[in-house]
C-alpha cells in the first residue's frame, strides 16, 4: 500500500513522462541493475559483486582484450538466477560459436538421500542417481566464503563434444541440517567444431583453462546468505 | 505447438480465457479442475494430444505453447500429471519440456506443475538431464510490454513473476501499459515494417528452450535459438530487433531483496 502511495506523489511530482516514471521507481527500488546489462570495461567489471538474494558473488576476472577481440561481458538477472556471456563480435551473423558462458542458480530444499551421499562424498551413490556419461567427472570439493561442500561434474552433451561444462552446486544447511540451500555454478566453454578461419586466432587466448582459472574468483567469492524458507 | 484463435479474438479473450484463469485460480481445490476440465474442451483436447504423443514416445516430449495456446496446456498438464509423471519415472531417458510464451498463466504456477508435480521435484531432473535444473525443463517467456503476459502476473524476461499484490508488479507494469496496450492488436515486426516501435509485443516469440528438430535447449541461459542460422543467439539482440526494451527483461526481485 505504501508503494501505491509512493507511485500516485510520483506521478503528482513528475506529471506522465514514463521515463521519469520508471526512472524515479528504479531508484526506489534500490538502484538495482537492470534485467539484461552490459560491462562497458575490464575495470567496472572486475569490481561488480552480484548481491543476488540468496548469494553473493563476485563477476569472473576479465581482461580488457575481452571488449576488443571477443563481444565484451553482457548478463542478465534471469530464471531466479544470473547469467553472464562473453561471444564473439560477429554473434548474429554466427551464432554462439565461441566464447564463455556462465549460469548462476540457487534453490532451497529438504535434505535427503542425495545431499546425505554428497556430504559423505558417496561419489558411488551420486553417479547411480544422476544422469552422467562414463566419461564425464565427479567429484566433492570445498568452495566459498565458508567452506561449502560442493559436488562438481565435468562433462559434455553428445550433440556437441567440443563444447565443455563444469558444474559446482555449493551446499549450505540450516542448523538442524533439514534444509539445504544450493547454489549452482556452471562454466561453459562453447567452442564450435567448424569455426570460421578468422577466429582459429582466438581458440589459442581463450581455452577451457583459461575460463577455469578467470572463474576460480568467484568460487572463492561465494557466499551462500542464510534462509531456508523455500 | 499450441495456440487458439478459433472462435475469434474477442470472444478468446473474454469468454474463454476468463474460464480458464478462473479454473486455473480455482484448481486447489478438489474437483475443480475436472469440472473445469470437462466444460473446456480445447484444454481436454490439448490435454488427450500431450499424452498421446508422449505415450508413442516413451515420454519425450517438447511442447511449446502461446498465448491462450498456455492456459489449455497448463489445464491439459494438470489432468494428465499422473500418468506423465509415471512415464518419466520409467524412462530416465525421457524428457519432457515446455515452453510458455506471452502467456496469462502464472510461471510459478506452471513451474510448479512441471517441476514438482510431473518431475517429482528439482533433485529429479537430474535423472534425466546432465547437471538438470528447472530451468531445464520449463520456460516461460515475455516479451518486454506484453499485455497479456501481465494478466497471469508475467513480464518481460523469463520466469519473471510479480503477482498483483507485490510491490515489484507496479514496477513493471507502467511500461507494458505504454508500450504493450496501445499496439496489442498491431501484429508482429512484418507487419509494421514503416513504424517497428508499434509491433504487438504480443506477437513474435524466439525458442529458448527444446528447439528444433532435436529438442536442443540453449547452453547459456541469456540466449535463444536462432533457426535461420541453427545456433544459438543472445536474447537481448531478439528483443532489441522487435523494439522492446530489454533493459525491462528480467527476473521477480522479490520483496526481500
Amino acid at each position: 500500500m505504501k508503494y501505491i502511495y509512493s507511485i500516485l506523489i510520483s506521478l503528482f511530482l513528475l506529471g506522465c513522462s514514463t521515463d521519469n516514471i520508471d526512472y524515479t521507481l528504479a531508484r526506489m527500488s534500490g538502484n538495482k541493475p537492470a534485467g539484461f546489462f552490459y560491462f562497458k570495461n575490464s575495470y567496472d567489471a572486475n569490481h561488480y559483486m552480484f548481491e543476488h538474494k540468496d548469494f553473493n558473488i563476485s563477476m569472473i576476472q576479465t581482461n580488457q582484450q575481452d571488449w576488443i577481440d571477443m563481444g565484451g561481458w553482457h548478463g542478465a538477472y534471469i530464471y531466479d538466477g544470473i547469467g553472464l556471456g562473453l561471444e564473439i563480435k560477429e554473434v548474429r551473423a554466427y551464432g554462439d560459436i565461441f566464447g564463455y558462458g556462465i549460469n548462476i542458480f540457487s534453490s532451497v530444499g529438504k535434505t535427503n538421500e542425495m545431499t546425505d551421499a554428497i556430504k559423505k562424498g558417496d561419489i558411488q551413490y551420486i553417479r547411480n542417481n544422476i544422469k552422467i556419461d562414463k566419461e564425464d567427472k565427479l567429484r566433492i570439493e570445498k568452495h566459498g566464503k565458508e567452506n561449502y561442500i560442493c559436488e562438481v561434474m565435468e562433462y559434455t552433451k553428445k550433440n556437441n563434444k567440443t563444447n565443455k561444462f563444469v558444474s559446482y552446486s555449493c551446499y549450505k544447511f540450516n542448523p538442524k541440517h533439514t534444509k539445504y540451500k544450493k547454489v549452482g555454478i556452471t562454466f561453459i566453454y562453447t567452442k564450435s567444431p567448424t569455426l570460421p578461419k578468422e577466429l582459429e586466432s582466438l581458440v589459442k587466448e581463450y581455452t577451457y583453462e583459461d575460463l577455469l582459472k578467470r572463474g576460480q574468483r568467484v568460487l572463492d567469492s561465494l557466499y551462500i546468505k542464510d534462509g531456508w524458507d523455500e | 505447438m499450441n495456440y487458439n484463435v478459433s472462435h475469434g479474438t474477442l470472444a478468446d479473450l473474454l469468454i474463454e480465457t476468463t474460464l480458464e484463469k478462473t479454473t486455473i485460480m480455482l484448481d486447489k481445490v478438489p474437483g475443480v479442475t475436472d469440472i473445469g476440465y470437462f466444460i473446456n474442451g480445447s484444454a481436454r483436447q490439448t490435454g488427450e494430444n500431450i499424452s498421446q504423443l508422449a505415450k508413442i514416445n516413451k515420454g519425450n516430449i517438447y511442447i511449446a505453447a502461446h498465448s491462450q495456446g498456455t492456459s489449455q496446456t497448463y489445464l491439459g498438464l494438470q489432468q494428465h500429471k499422473e500418468e506423465l509423471s509415471k512415464m518419466l519415472k520409467n524412462n530416465p531417458n525421457a524428457k519432457l519440456t515446455l515452453q510458455n510464451s506471452g502467456s496469462p498463466v502464472s510461471s510459478d504456477a506452471v513451474k510448479d506443475l512441471v517441476v514438482n508435480e510431473i518431475y517429482g521435484g528439482e533433485e529429479k531432473i537430474k535423472l534425466h538431464i546432465k547437471d538438470g535444473k528447472e530451468k531445464d525443463v520449463f520456460r516461460s517467456q515475455i516479451n518486454p510490454g506484453d499485455f497479456i503476459g501481465l494478466l497471469g502476473g508475467n513480464f518481460g524476461g523469463i520466469n519473471n513473476n510479480a503477482p498483483i499484490t507485490s510491490k515489484d508488479f507496479w514496477v513493471q507494469a507502467p511500461y507494458t501499459f505504454t508500450r504493450g496496450v496501445p499496439t496489442l492488436m498491431n501484429g508482429p515486426l512484418r507487419d509494421n515494417q514503416e513504424n517497428p516501435s508499434k509491433s504487438s509485443s504480443h506477437s513474435g516469440y524466439p525458442c529458448v528452450i527444446g528447439c528444433g528438430d532435436n529438442g536442443v535447449t540453449p547452453n547459456k541461459v541469456t540466449n535463444y535459438f536462432d533457426p535461420t542460422i541453427q545456433q544459438d543467439t543472445p536474447l537481448f539482440q531478439y528483443y532489441n530487433e522487435i523494439h522492446v526494451d530489454a533493459s525491462k527483461a528480467k527476473f521477480n526481485t522479490g520483496d526481500n531483496q
